[in-house]
Formats: C-alpha cells, structure tokens, sequence
C-alpha cells in the first residue's frame, strides 16, 4: 500500500515537502548510527574485559616465571588498575585516534595488520556482491514473468538448493570440479583476477539466489497493485510498466536486503577467506581467536561493524537520493 | 493464494526429508552399523563396502555411523541455540510490547538496535573467541547473537495483540500481569513464531557447520558434519566421496526445514 500512496504522493506534493523530509530522515539515520557505534564500542570493550583468562599471561607468555616488576608494568601497559569508566575512556580515545592497541601475539600495532588486511575483505565482498547481483536480478525478473509457468519453478527450484548448500560447501565444490579435477583455477592465495573467482562465486550464489527469491515475491506484490493496472489498462509497454510502476515501488526492501547481504558477507566472508587461504581481516580474525589475541578480535568486531553501518546507510541515502519521494513517504507510512 | 498444490508438495518433501534426518538422529545409536569413534588404521580410507555402507575416513572410521550420529549434533546444537533464542528475544520482546513507548521499551529496543547492527556472523565469531573454541561455547555464542530479530517481532505482535478485545476484557476483569502473558499472550503469538523458527533451523544448522568447518565448534573426535568436512578436504583428490557425504548430509538438513519453513509462511500469507 505504501507504494501506492508514495506514487501518487509523488505526482502531486510539491519538491520542498518531499526535500524537507528527506533530509529529515537523512539525519535521523545519521544520529541514529552515530549512537549504535557508540554501543557497539561499549559492547566491545565489555566483551574484551569480560574474557576469561588473563591478558597478562599472553602479554608475557615470552617470559618464564616474570617477576612481579614485569608483572606490574604489564598491568600498567595495559592499563588494568584503574576504574572501567576511565579504562573505556582511555579505549575510546585511542580507537579514535586510529590506535588499536598492540597484538599480544606478535607486538605489532593492531591498526597496521588490519589496514594491510581489509582491503582484501573489501574486494572479495565487492566481487562477491557482484555476482549476487548479477545472478539475482535476472533470475528475480524472469521467475516473477513466468510466475507459475516452467521457467519460474526451474529456477525457484534452483534457488532453494543454492540457498540450502553452505558457502564454504560451495567453495569446495567449485575447488573439487575446477581446482582439483581440472586444474582450471587456483585453489589459494590472492593477488589475481583468478584467485577472486572461487571464493566470490562461494560467497555470491547463495546470497543471490536469496536475493532472487525476495525480487520475485517483491514484483509479484506489486504487478496487482491498483496504478499497474491501470497503466496496463492505459496500454503502457509491459517493460516500461516493470521499470517505471513495479520495479521502483518494490525497490527499498530489496535494496535494505543488498545492504544486510554485503554486510552479511564482511562478516561471514571469515569462513570462506579461511578456506580460501585468503589474507584479509576475516581469516586474520579467525587465526587471532585461536591465539586469543584479543586487542585483534576486539578491532575487527569494531571496524565490521562500522563498515556495515557505513555501507548500510550509503546504499539506503544513494536509494533515497535517486528516488526520494518512494523512499521517504514509504518509509514514514510504515510508521 | 498462489499454487496451492505447487507449495503442499515442496512442503511435503522437506517433512519427508526432516523426519527421516530427525530419525536417524533419534535413533542413530540403533542403526549406525559401527562405532562412529571406533579407529581403525587398518581400513583407513577404504571405499562403500559390506561392513562400511559409506567407506571409512583417514582414520578408518565408519563414514555412515558418523554422518548419522553427527545429525545428532547438528540438530542437538540448532534445537539449543533456537531454544537460547526464542527465550531472550520472547522476554525481551514482551516486556517492550507491554512498555510500548515507556522507558523500558526504548532502552530495549535501542539496545536491540545496537545488536542488530553487528553483521550476526562476526558478533559470533567475537564472542566464540572471548569463550576458546568448543561446542558449548559456539551454541551459546550462536545463541546470543540472533535474538534481537525475534524480539522485534515479538513486540510488534504484542503490540497488535495488547488491544484486541479478550485482553481488555482479561484486564478489566483483573488478571495479574503474568497470568496475561502466560495464557494471552504466549499462545497468541507462538504460531507465528514457531514459523519463524522452523525456518531458521536451517540457517542455525548451516552457520553452526560453518563454524565447526573453521575448527570453532565441534571438537575432534566428536562426529560433527562441518568439521568432517574440514578433515576430509585433505583427501578431496583422493578420495571426493569422503567429502561429498557430509555436504549433502548438511545440504538436505537445511533444505528439509526451508522447504517446511516456506510452506508455513505461504500457508500464513493466504490466512491473512
């Protein structure tokens, strides 16, 4: 219904209206990911705390029986006798400052191992969201035209295995048939186009046969809408009818979707980047967790989360930004 | 609403498909024909024989005897983690839909905001790694990380539900508060829950695999899907049936409960 209201809203509220709540819903969005930050940094200094095993024995792990000078300037170096507020305090304004602290495990500053990591991260995601998009829109579009007919249930059939199959059993897979078999693909490392197929192929699929299910059901909802009737009735061009009238009311939830899908892969591109042997934060974050480097988990849950805020407000602004009318007016229907 | 017989038979199969894994997983003790820890270096590697329907892995263990009790552990760990799930998201969530608009339910649902917008994968890796890896430890950090989604849903339903008629006349007639949510609320809302659930069993079985997969979850020698994986990628151009068994094991459980989870919905749509 929304969409509907937000069509005709669109044709006859004034630009200032539309532009007024735009940017109000703008700000809204901004103020309220700056105060999830602030959250996710007070849970993650929580979370650092909060583990079991004292950091002192990792700080020192070099030395056999420290003394308790060594113990103590351990204490003070990483700040552990002062209230938790003060000790936040400090953490914040060190992470502000871009400093994460010292891995335990080899003395480096934490912010130089990540900065060289999360390009990787970044381009697996990218590429790997990529093929989610082009495998998406193409299936969504063609299963929702043939609604019901054989090509529909091909490829609905199609996407509910491709979801059902595990990332990192995809990648094996693909390893198994191109790696191993034919040798057609490297099966490790990085540093060429080659490399980035396997794991963005592992990661893209099952996202965009996800995605390909919501744009079906997304142009299905709004084909019976009242306005597409009528532009049918009107004899609009059936492609001008999906790209002006269905296509773009039934925009914002898949785009939303894109937005927790890239940032699902950020995240979830630590198993596939393990397998994968590639070097970006997610296998460095996993290889930390087994030498409980924590300064490293505590940095990596920091900057991801960030960078899917980041990534979700971009896409949603860009969406608001290219068709504001849609967007702000449904989002306040909701409401 | 839509092709009604089209839905029944895909929901069909993934009950088919779920009664056998959850069976096997019930009864894996009776049917696995060997001990699924039993090393026997002797028959490492060997292929589908008599004594061992699947072949046995590098061990020379019985590859069947450990898929089937690994559907033990699989649906073991998903039934637990749902269970950590639902509980907080159901508390949390009701105790906001009451408040609607009050204090408590602003700092609840700020707070779940802020869990929401930790990608779920890597707040669970984070916590896995506070905790050492292990397999209670990976379900309560799969636990921990999901439940602010069902919370939503469970306010926005008390939400609808607290005006409904039989609430005013419950209220009216001076029910206590608990005795509101245990016979009102609770049954009311448990239906479009339990779709929720179902449908998530799959994505639980499939991150929990995944996690295990990078050695965070299940523990050797236990019989896990995701960490035979793991082990048999080592013997993938030797012998690829060793870790093609565990894939489609994993494969079929996830597809079974989306199947049923998509049903449901459907069925759910058309109602109302």
């Amino acid at each position: 219904m929304s969409g509907i209201r937000a069509h005709i809203a669109s044709n006859f509220l004034s630009g200032s209206i539309v532009e007024n709540a735009m940017v109000r819903y703008i700000l809204r969005k901004i103020i309220i990911s700056l105060l999830v930050m602030l959250g996710v940094s007070i849970l993650t200094f929580c979370m650092g705390r909060l583990a079991p095993g004292d950091p002192i024995d990792t700080v020192l792990s070099g030395i056999q029986n420290p003394s308790p000078e060594e113990i103590a300037s351990a204490r003070e170096y990483l700040g552990l006798d002062e209230a938790l507020t003060v000790q936040y305090l400090k953490w914040l304004e060190h992470v502000l400052s871009g400093d994460f602290g010292h891995s335990y495990k080899t003395g480096n500053p934490v912010a130089h191992e990540l900065s060289i990591r999360l390009p990787q991260t970044m381009i697996l995601a990218f590429s790997s969201a990529a093929v989610m998009l082009i495998i998406a829109f193409p299936l969504g579009i063609f299963s929702a035209l043939h609604h019901n007919r054989f090509l529909d249930h091909a490829i609905r059939f199609f996407n509910v295995i491709a979801i059902s199959v595990p990332s990192f059993c995809i990648g094996i897979l693909l390893v198994l048939v191109l790696g191993v078999k034919h040798k057609f693909l490297p099966v490790m490392g990085s540093g060429s186009i080659k490399n980035l197929i396997m794991p963005s192929l592992s990661i893209g699929i099952g996202a965009g046969a996800g995605l390909a299910r919501l744009i079906r059901s997304q142009i299905l909802t709004f084909a019976e809408a009242e306005h597409v009737t009528a532009a049918r009735v009107f004899g609009v061009k059936s492609r001008t009818i999906l790209r002006n009238d269905i296509l773009k009311n039934a925009m914002p939830p898949i785009i939303t979707n894109i937005g927790l899908l890239i940032g699902g892969m950020l995240g979830g591109s630590a198993i596939i980047e393990t397998l994968f042997s590639w070097p970006g934060a997610g296998s460095y974050a996993v290889s930390a967790i087994y030498a409980r480097d924590y300064p490293v988990i505590q940095a990596y849950a920091l900057v991801m989360s960030a960078i899917y805020i980041v990534i979700n407000i971009l896409i949603e602004l860009s969406y608001c930004v290219a068709i504001p009318s849609v967007y702000v007016l449904g989002g306040q229907n909701e409401k | 609403m839509k092709n009604r017989t089209d839905s029944s038979l895909s929901m069909a199969v993934g009950i088919v498909l779920a009664v056998l894994i959850v069976s096997s997983a019930l009864c894996a003790p009776l049917i696995a024909p060997n001990d699924p820890l039993k090393v026997d270096m002797a028959h490492a590697l060997q292929k589908a024989g008599r004594e061992y329907p699947l072949g046995t892995d590098q061990l020379g263990r019985c590859v069947l005897s450990r898929l089937l009790y690994g559907a033990r552990t699989s649906l073991g760990a998903a039934c637990i983690i749902l269970l950590i799930t639902i509980s907080i998201g159901t508390v949390i969530g009701t105790v906001s839909g009451l408040f609607a608009g009050k204090l408590p339910d602003k700092l609840l649902t700020a707070f779940c905001e802020i869990v929401l917008a930790f990608p779920g994968l890597i707040l669970a890796l984070v916590i896995s790694g506070l905790l050492e890896p292990g397999i209670f430890n990976i379900i309560l950090a799969l636990g921990l990380v999901s439940w602010a989604r069902y919370a939503r849903v469970v306010r926005s339903l008390v939400i609808s539900i607290r005006e409904a008629d039989y609430m005013k006349a419950a209220k009216v007639s001076g029910t206590d508060g608990l005795h509101l949510v245990s016979r009102h609320i609770i049954p009311n809302i448990s239906g479009a829950i339990g779709t929720i659930v179902v449908t998530d069993i799959g994505s639980t079985i499939l991150r929990f695999a995944g996690l295990s997969f990078i050695g965070l979850g299940a523990q050797a020698p236990s019989p896990e899907w995701g960490m035979m994986i793991n082990e048999a990628r080592l013997y993938m151009d030797k012998m690829p049936s060793l870790i093609i068994y565990p894939i489609l094991a994993v494969t079929l459980s996830v597809l079974a409960f989306q199947l049923i989870g998509d049903g449901l919905r459907d069925r759910l749509d058309g109602m109302s």
